[in-house]
């Protein structure tokens, strides 16, 4: 059997990387924005804990699961996961995240940190009270 | 396909059960820097072609069951299990259906390609139920990017495997 590229291959290869190049864009456009952004850490599905993401906040969150935990440090504007004893330790290895849109996942502890722009006690349930 | 008695065939899927779990023990153990969660070289995967190449879907999806159940036993990662098994038949069952019915199309390297990214999708989308978070699908296109390089390797590796192999069995 020989080693060949058919047209094809070339042409599934180009789609694959200018679907991905253009969402990646796509997501980046958040980037640049200069909004007030909130660290954000879910717990099977449910947040956790919330916090403005300021340069001079440090805080340490610790996530405890039904077997595995994650401390999760806030750091000057940086977010990480500083300790963990889950058994893959994905969330542990992962670079610290600092921008929108981006997420540290992990799996076996049904945990989620992400920054967004949003802040959740902004649109809650009450819309009104009235006395 | 190569045809051989069921003895040897027996064998045959043993050894490649055992490369591909020796592969994916020592993968796991490997270090890499992460910019993606889960972006891995998937070296297992070029044993898994190879059988497919070789011994068609059936004894594939054997190979498959079998190398993701011994290695959650082995790595003692039990969530990992429903990750890999349905990532693992679903790459496994595009690969077949492209190589059967396309093959005029695509290349082994192709189908490899298209293995990798099956294996991406679903593996993101067990990800997305399991946690019942939208946010991790904001990874795929990274992992899209990468499954191309890897599954290039893979394609390429499977073929020089597929040829050593077939040149084995027959003498």
């Amino acid at each position: 059997m020989k080693i060949k590229f058919t047209k094809c291959d070339i042409i599934l290869i180009l789609i694959i990387v200018v679907v991905s190049v253009l969402s990646i864009v796509y997501m980046s456009f958040d980037y640049f924005k200069d909004n007030k952004l909130y660290v954000k850490i879910y717990k099977e599905d449910i947040l956790f804990y919330q916090h403005e993401l300021l340069d001079d906040f440090t805080e340490t969150v610790y996530v405890e699961g039904e077997v595995y935990y994650n401390l999760v440090v806030i750091d000057k504007g940086r977010v990480y996961v500083k300790d963990a004893n889950c058994p893959d330790k994905i969330c542990k290895r992962h670079i610290p995240i600092s921008r929108q849109g981006q997420l540290i996942v992990c799996i076996p502890n049904k945990v989620i940190i992400t920054i967004e722009s949003n802040n959740n006690n902004d649109n809650n349930d009450v819309d009104a009270i009235t006395k | 396909m190569i045809k051989i008695n069921k003895t040897r065939k027996i064998i045959f899927l043993s050894i490649l059960t055992t490369i591909s779990l020796i592969i994916s023990i020592f993968e796991n153990s490997m270090s890499l820097p992460i910019i993606s969660p889960g972006a891995k070289l998937g070296l297992s995967n070029i044993i898994i072609l190879t059988t497919l190449l070789a011994f068609g879907l059936k004894d594939t999806l054997i190979v498959v069951m079998l190398k993701c159940i011994i290695l959650t036993i082995i790595v003692g990662n039990p969530i990992s299990l429903i990750y890999s098994v349905f990532s693992g038949i679903m790459s496994t069952i595009v690969m077949y259906l492209v190589n059967k019915y396309f093959n005029n199309l695509f290349s082994e390297i192709g189908v490899s390609v298209l293995g990798a990214i099956t294996h991406n999708i679903s593996q993101t989308f067990v990800a997305v139920i399991m946690l019942s978070n939208v946010r991790i699908f904001v990874y795929l296109p990274i992992l899209s990017l990468t499954s191309i390089f890897t599954g290039v390797f893979v394609g390429i590796s499977a073929i020089f495997t597929f040829t050593t192999l077939s040149k084995y069995i027959n003498h």
